[in-house]
């Protein structure tokens, strides 16, 4: 049995390459910036240019382009069911159609300038297509970024900038320690967890449980025994840690040394720069586009 | 020194439910000692290692260590330096996710400045024979690994005690050698303290003297050596018999002159020896 084997989102590759020496806070803003722009963005032709910004972000990671890739398998079928789901349902030109023979319809004329939303009509309009490509490079895009990021940063590296960035919420009563500390114990205790659950589901094979079962709603009747010892164990855990946090003179947040220190050097500073200009200059061509 | 006095604890005080757990016990030790506490399942012995790492206060008399009062508020994390606690689940008790910020986990808790932490963690990993794993997963490491990152997690902090509970419990037969020889290093080389809290009696013997808890009480305080000779006690106290003891036991119902207690398997190979010597007419 091997759960989460092949997901490559969430993974850190350890290396020494620019990105992995960048400082985690600047990659975690510029990560925000770019998906946010992404999303500002309206022709899946302006999406090229972050697309090859993550592209050439990714030679920068030292990572092979492949394994990079290979993250994106899990979320191919999103990609394809979004991209159908719109071309097919967007009004506009229909470029294929199919009328199953039974159909009766209201607008005959299909010859027309935009017809109308026909019931029975399957079609592919140039419109959807287009809204497909846009919102598929959209998906692709931030899975992308995403999985460069957790790629080359450690998950300290990560809950360590989320602290720090939280830190600003302070004043208003956000507890940036605790929620840093929560979110490293619960990537910590992934593999732990992925162990228990590995360890139950054989437990109930071996004495005749089916997990093969046919429908989804069959499938997900066999977990309920598994997930209820697993949260119990979960919950033990828990406790135990608790315990042994505290008998290590855990205190929460305040006065607490850190290992390692966040350093901004020249790569953060070039790389926000240069982020900085290529959004103003996205932002000028959508601009300058849609006067036209 | 570690000084219980007169200590007793009870769980879910004034309810129906109340079960008291210690009652009564009282012991000193000494820094530089080797103690080992043995005890079934619901002696007692785990909540009483609990308090001297000051997790829990004593509901009647006082726990000292080095004078401090492990009830006593201001004191409770120079207490938790002082006395470092490993416990019986490795899994359950690493926070990080990398063995270096582990071990920093301690330090950095008590605001220790970083070139300070990182020259501690150097020694630890040293201590620990971890060199290698600094930058591992702890997941990744076998049981007695995972252990050794807990006791070099607990060793960062400086402690004067190291108060084991259970900790070769969860361990293959390597692992648990690992962890032995470890504890009777860190004893003998660095001065530290060791309170070995275990159900095991082959481990009675690793320490030079033994606590024996039953149903909350301290039964027996003293040499392992003289509480094994005697076989009224081990009975009364239900304790087994180190496996060695057992062959002894059989090779002197054959007839063997095996002499007394057998505590070591040295101790039984010197003796056998002794005898065959003097058949064949030589020293062995």
């Amino acid at each position: 049995m091997n759960f989460l084997k092949n997901i490559t989102i969430g993974q850190y590759a350890s290396g020494d390459s620019f990105l992995h020496r960048m400082d985690p806070r600047f990659k975690l803003v510029i990560l925000l910036v770019m998906v946010i722009q992404c999303f500002l963005l309206d022709k899946w032709l302006l999406l090229i240019a972050p697309f090859m910004f993550f592209v050439v972000a990714s030679f920068l990671s030292g990572i092979s382009f492949r394994f990079i890739m290979r993250g994106l398998k899990p979320v191919v079928p999103f990609i394809l069911i979004a991209f159908i789901c719109n071309s097919l349902l967007t009004p506009g030109h229909p470029v294929l159609m199919w009328k199953p023979p039974f159909a009766f319809s209201f607008s005959t004329d299909i010859s027309g300038p935009v017809p109308e939303f026909d019931f029975f009509m399957i079609a592919m309009t140039a419109e959807g297509l287009d809204f497909g490509f846009f919102m598929s490079m959209r998906l692709i895009i931030v899975v992308l970024a995403a999985s460069l990021f957790t790629l080359t940063t450690s998950p300290t590296e990560i809950t360590d900038a989320i602290e720090s960035l939280l830190r600003w919420g302070r004043p208003i009563g956000l507890p940036a320690h605790e929620i840093a500390m929560m979110m490293s114990i619960a990537l910590r205790f992934i593999p732990t967890l992925t162990e228990h659950l590995e360890r139950i589901v054989c437990a109930q094979m071996s004495r005749g449980a089916d997990f093969e079962a046919k429908s989804i709603i069959e499938k997900a009747k066999c977990f309920i025994p598994v997930l209820i010892p697993l949260f119990v164990n979960a919950f033990k855990t828990a406790e135990d840690l608790s315990i042994a946090m505290e008998a290590r003179c855990y205190r929460g947040g305040d006065g607490r040394t850190k290992l390692r220190a966040m350093k901004a050097s020249w790569r953060d500073f070039a790389s926000s720069a240069f982020v900085a200009v290529f959004c103003a200059a996205l932002n000028y061509f959508q601009f300058f586009s849609r006067s036209i | 020194m570690i000084e219980a006095n007169n200590v007793s604890y009870y769980y879910q005080k004034d309810s129906p439910d109340e079960h008291k757990a210690v009652s009564g016990v009282s012991f000193k030790i000494e820094k530089g000692e080797f103690v080992v506490m043995l005890g079934h399942n619901g002696s007692g012995k785990s909540t009483l290692s609990r308090m001297m790492n000051a997790l829990i206060a004593p509901s009647e008399g006082t726990m000292l260590v080095d004078g401090l009062d492990v009830s006593d508020e201001e004191d409770i994390y120079e207490v938790r330096r002082k006395a470092g606690m490993v416990f019986q689940n490795p899994d359950s008790q690493i926070v990080c996710a990398t063995v270096e910020e582990e071990i920093a986990f301690g330090p950095g808790n008590l605001g220790m400045p970083r070139d300070e932490i990182i020259g501690r963690i150097d020694e630890s990993l040293k201590l620990m024979n971890l060199e290698k794993y600094r930058t591992a997963s702890p997941g990744r490491l076998s049981g007695g690994q995972k252990q050794r990152v807990a006791i070099a997690s607990v060793l960062a902090m400086k402690p004067d005690y190291i108060i084991l509970d259970e900790p070769t419990s969860m361990l293959d037969p390597i692992g648990r050698n690992q962890i032995l020889g470890t504890l009777r290093r860190l004893n003998r080389e660095e001065g530290i303290a060791i309170i070995l809290v275990t159900q095991r009696m082959r481990e009675a013997f690793e320490g030079d003297r033994i606590l024996v808890m039953k149903k909350g009480e301290l039964v027996y305080d003293g040499e392992p050596g003289k509480l094994f000779a005697d076989r009224k006690r081990t009975a009364a106290y239900s304790l087994g018999m180190p496996e060695i003891e057992l062959i002894s036991e059989k090779l002197r119902k054959k007839g063997v002159n095996m002499g007394g207690f057998c505590p070591s398997v040295e101790e039984a190979a010197d003796r056998i020896a002794a005898i065959y010597g003097r058949k064949l007419g030589k020293s062995l």
